[in-house]
């Protein structure tokens, strides 16, 4: 993949920043328009959200000025322990949801919406149940020639040939996120938004999609912002982990993982890491696991 | 019964012992003689018992009035049920998409529901007089509420992950409505047309009884006040019934469709 040349934004496009006269608190440059590095693919500047209170419960208070920038080809992890928002912050940049404020800036322009040049993947499972896995697959793709070649192609990379007649629920867990996988690659977008697409399945399914994804990803270089709330997964998947606080959330680490893939669990480098982002979500070895208090 | 399910053909027993054949025959068997029993046994003249019911049947075969009956309740069940089909499942899928619509019709829909179709003979009579608009109307009001309600439901049970992914490979809203919405919601859908199609059946033999005078039901009340035909009267119900069932079975087969079939337990 070749970077195409730097964009610069032109003064018609600026920003529409919510956030007060001074940017200060959420870390935005103040006049100037903010930065944008020609790297960047995704860039979050000051970004809240509190979900209004309903008739049985208060508002939720549950991004509290995020920011981050994700380069192109990049593949972040975003970890942070359940419930602190990470799907809410994923859907944000997605386009499903919209920010109480602050902005979320794709390739330099506002997210208005889903795009089908960045392809989410959803916690809860996305694949159709009605189609069988070839139909899933071919979703995003139009009726034009070539359609088949590419279908199979994804069908291979993600190990799924000969069920391609197969519905999902004929599928183990695993397999089924491979065919939103494959779908979400058949479309060919730039970006891809993974919410904890491997939390519903066993260790060694987990352990397997992982060393696949990479494989998968160092083929197709896409850029990949990948939320887990599990440390390892994360260490052993991203090229950066970005370290979420327990609501209101905000992004409180960053940790360069730096390491050559595959990489070795058991590393003196990889412990440190691990051991960096245990400290950043405030649980230390001793004080207890990822449960701890 | 778990046995048998778990190797259907390496079992010991003939093929002919099927126990979903066997079992309810043998229940039909029984039933067949405590009626006959009862009825020698009360020394009642007027109501039959199994045999003249069954030469009732053949009665009814030979003068053509079977099939002419028969074909008369269908034609009315065919054109209520389609045109409850064409109005409610648009008409449910709608509501159930809109909250709007669905705040403003569904407390209407839940007032009208709960009346009994037979409650509407009246009116009924009154606006199509005694001719096969009546029963049609009739039909329709007894399908269209349950086929209404299973299509907004099955909108509303949508699990929003699959809108949310259709859209993400930027579909327009009638694609979206095509390869999402209507593949969706098609197997509650069904399920709602085959219970909406069992009401329209009760119905149309109690429409029958009043405001026409042709079909199963009319059958029923006619062998009765015509001359006490008892015979008649019950042989009209055993075919009420085997058509039921036949209705039932040819809506059963279609939740086996690919397509729909996705969308049900496999049992
Ligand atoms: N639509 C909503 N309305 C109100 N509160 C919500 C809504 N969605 C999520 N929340 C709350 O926001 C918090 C963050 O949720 P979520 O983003 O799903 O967390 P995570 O993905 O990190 O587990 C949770 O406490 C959740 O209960
Ligand atoms: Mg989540």
């Amino acid at each position: 993949m070749t970077n195409p040349p730097p964009r610069s934004r032109g003064p018609d496009t600026t920003p529409n920043h919510d956030c007060p006269a001074s940017h200060e608190h959420c870390g935005a440059p103040t006049g100037e328009h903010p930065p944008v590095t020609s790297l960047a693919t995704v860039s979050i500047r000051g970004l809240w959200l509190t979900y209004p209170g309903t008739r049985w419960g208060p508002p939720v208070h549950v991004l509290e000025d995020v920011n981050l920038e994700v380069r192109r080809g990049e593949f972040v992890c975003i970890v942070g322990p359940s419930g602190c928002g990470k799907t809410t912050l994923l859907n944000i940049i997605g386009g499903f949801l919209t920010a109480t404020r602050g902005e979320v800036l794709v390739e330099g322009a506002p997210v208005q919406g889903p795009d089908r040049r960045r392809i989410f993947i959803f916690q809860e499972g996305g694949v159709f149940p009605w189609l069988t896995v070839r139909e899933n697959i071919g979703f995003g793709l139009d009726r034009r020639p070539g359609r088949d070649t590419v279908i199979n192609h994804y069908l291979e990379m993600v190990g799924l040939s000969g069920f391609e007649r197969s519905y999902p629920r004929e599928l183990s867990g695993g397999m089924r996120q491979r065919v939103e996988i494959a779908r979400a690659l058949a479309a060919n977008p730039e970006i891809l938004y993974m919410d904890e697409p491997f939390g519903a399945l066993d260790y060694i399914t987990r352990f397997k999609m992982r060393a696949d994804l990479v494989r998968i990803w160092q083929g197709e270089r896409k850029t990949v912002l990948f939320v887990t709330h599990d440390i390892d997964e994360a260490i052993q998947l991203g090229d950066r982990v970005l370290v979420m606080t327990r609501r209101p959330a905000t992004i409180r680490e960053v940790v360069e993982v730096n390491l050559r893939r595959p990489r070795d669990l058991d590393s003196p480098s990889y412990l440190e890491r691990r051991d960096r982002i245990f400290k950043a979500m405030g649980m230390s070895h001793l004080s207890g696991g990822p449960l701890g208090p | 019964m778990n046995a048998d399910r778990m190797a259907p053909n390496t079992s010991q027993r003939p093929r002919w012992f099927a126990p979903v054949l066997t079992l309810p025959s043998l229940v039909a068997v029984l039933l067949l003689l405590a009626w006959e029993g009862a009825v020698r046994y009360s020394r009642n003249d007027l109501f039959p018992g199994p045999w003249q019911v069954g030469l009732g049947v053949v009665e009814l075969l030979r003068k053509g009035l079977l099939l002419k009956y028969t074909v008369a309740s269908l034609f009315r069940v065919t054109w209520g049920f389609l045109l409850a089909v064409l109005v409610g499942v648009p008409f449910g899928l709608f509501l159930g998409w809109f909250r709007t619509a669905y705040l403003a019709f569904n407390p209407l829909i839940q007032v009208l529901r709960p009346i009994s179709p037979i409650a509407w003979i009246p009116l009924a009579i009154l606006w199509f007089g005694v001719s096969d608009a009546a029963p049609v109307f009739l039909i329709f009001l007894a399908s269209v509420f349950p086929i209404t309600v299973s299509a907004t439901a099955a909108v509303r049970d949508l699990q929003p992950v699959y809108v949310r992914a259709a859209r993400n490979f930027g579909i327009g809203r009638v694609q979206l409505f095509l390869r999402v919405i209507l593949p969706a919601t098609l197997p509650q859908v069904l399920t709602g047309l085959r219970i909406a199609l069992g009401v329209a059946w009760l119905v149309v033999v109690a429409a029958e009884m009043i405001a026409v005078n042709s079909g199963l039901g009319y059958l029923i009340i006619d062998a009765r006040n015509a001359g006490k035909r008892y015979d008649l009267v019950v042989a009209g119900m055993v075919i009420i019934g085997l058509i039921g069932l036949g209705l039932d079975l040819l809506l059963r087969r279609a939740e086996r469709l690919e397509g729909v079939s996705w969308g049900y337990a496999h049992r």
